[in-house]
């Protein structure tokens, strides 16, 4: 009797010195927990799930990037033979491991660790997530050659692009834009339509902005990205060539203007080196379905 | 150091919840914000009496271990914060506790706004839970499953390589 009074003590001794720990608490240990983890336990209750989907989660756990060995910047590289290969992300622990057998694949571009990915001979473009393996499906824009596909970009408001008028509001920063020689294609992930074209477009320079990308192209076939964000241009063209200067169109403001690119923004690149693209990715438990 | 003023106080007086009075010197009570936020307070109005603190959250027990962790770290303090022997000691400081220590002292951590403190505990917790159950998690913070069978089933197939 006494010994089970004991036992029975101890344990909802231990369980409410743990439940009494604030909210802000236990947030402050969710954010520390490795990736895997994470996932795992957005099983254990409604409310966990909601903190750790929450997309300003994944971006609050970006801070603490140096105590988890998933959560560090990366750089995706994807050679012309369509090998990919990361530096500090080990792909093999990733379920998205998959996707290396297939046949081939164009990272299109990457932001708050959402990959925009192509895959090659087919239509289907997704939005994926390789660290949570949650993807997305982009309806194929019709009437498009995605086999000579100029441009590809997501993270801006193209409600501002339509109103010309800034939304603060973040839901609406996520959408894609493809581009080949002639079409412009706009899918709105927020109310998974598309949308009409917008966007100045010119065989000289397109140009989409908001808070966190510019997205630019400038004469010669050449595509950039440049995400403020991080401070860095995420995207090279074919010959890996550096540009020197962006075109930036101010959509609020109807003006353009080209910037000088400082080195220090550039992603590394060693001359003779056959990348393809270069991604520069940070881990995040962004889900692509929650977009 | 030697800049402070001859009217600034070298020591402080902490009491804990359950009135345990603590002399703690000035340096070593700074690692706690709020403790330092009282003391410059009072400096301030140019006191030149003990300041005595009462730390109404905090029993005599915690506060003791929070404050050799303030002591510790005061040693430290004019050294950059990748010392690897202050790390050496933090782990092992935090190695004796059991789950109920350790979640008191990180939020007398929080309470007394002692950052570094509380970054520690909360990674050492983070640490100690990330491999365990979904199951084990729920017995431990004491959470009760609110999803349907069916609704946990889907999360763990959507999910199905982080739980191998």
């Amino acid at each position: 009797m006494d010994t089970k009074e004991t036992t029975e003590n101890t344990s909802s001794s231990i369980n409410s010195s743990w439940s009494c720990l604030p909210e802000d608490l236990i947030l402050e240990i969710l954010k520390r927990l490795p990736v895997k983890s994470l996932i795992r336990f957005k099983s254990v209750c409604k409310d966990w799930k909601s903190i750790i989907n929450d997309p300003n989660f994944g971006k609050s756990k970006q801070t603490h990037s140096k105590t988890s060995e998933y959560l560090s910047s990366s750089y995706i590289i994807l050679r012309s033979d369509n090998s990919m290969f990361t530096l500090n992300l080990d792909l093999n622990n990733l379920a998205g491991r998959k996707n290396r057998e297939r046949k081939g694949y164009n990272i299109l571009c990457s932001f708050n660790g959402v990959l925009c990915v192509h895959i090659c001979d087919t239509e289907n473009i997704f939005m994926w997530n390789p660290i949570t393996d949650e993807a997305r499906l982009i309806p194929s824009p019709s009437g498009m050659d995605l086999t000579r596909i100029r441009l590809i970009g997501f993270g801006y408001t193209f409600i501002k692009l339509a109103k010309l008028k800034l939304s603060r509001d973040m839901n609406h920063d996520f959408g894609v834009a493809i581009k080949d020689r002639h079409n412009l294609f706009i899918y709105d992930m927020q109310n998974n339509r598309s949308k009409p074209d917008v966007v100045e477009v010119r065989e000289n320079g397109m140009i989409l902005e908001n808070d966190h990308t510019l997205l630019a192209t400038t004469g010669h076939g050449r595509v950039l990205i440049f995400e403020k964000r991080f401070g860095k241009i995420n995207w090279l063209n074919d010959e890996g060539i550096r540009m020197e200067k962006l075109l930036v169109f101010d959509a609020s403001q109807g003006k353009r203007f080209f910037i000088e690119v400082n080195n220090e923004y550039c992603v590394p690149y060693k001359s003779g080196e056959t990348v393809y693209q270069v991604v520069n990715y940070v881990p995040s438990l962004l889900s692509p379905k929650s977009l | 150091m030697a800049s402070s003023s001859s009217s600034s106080l070298s020591r402080v007086v902490v009491k804990s919840s359950d009135n345990n009075l603590f002399v703690v010197n000035k340096k070593v009570a700074s690692q706690s914000q709020l403790l330092k936020q009282c003391i410059d307070n009072m400096e301030e109005k140019g006191t030149n009496d003990v300041i005595l603190i009462p730390l109404s959250n905090v029993t005599s027990n915690i506060l003791t271990l929070v404050l050799e962790y303030c002591e510790k770290h005061a040693d430290f303090a004019d050294d950059d914060n990748n010392n690897q022997e202050l790390k050496q000691w933090d782990h092992e400081f935090l190695k004796k506790f059991d789950y109920a220590t350790l979640n008191s002292l990180t939020m007398a951590a929080d309470y007394m706004v002692t950052k570094s403190l509380l970054n520690l505990c909360c990674q050492f917790i983070a640490d100690s839970i990330k491999d365990l159950t979904v199951q084990q998690i729920r017995q431990i913070f004491d959470i009760k499953n609110d999803f349907t069978p069916q609704e946990e089933a889907d999360i763990k197939n959507e999910n199905a390589w982080a739980f191998r």
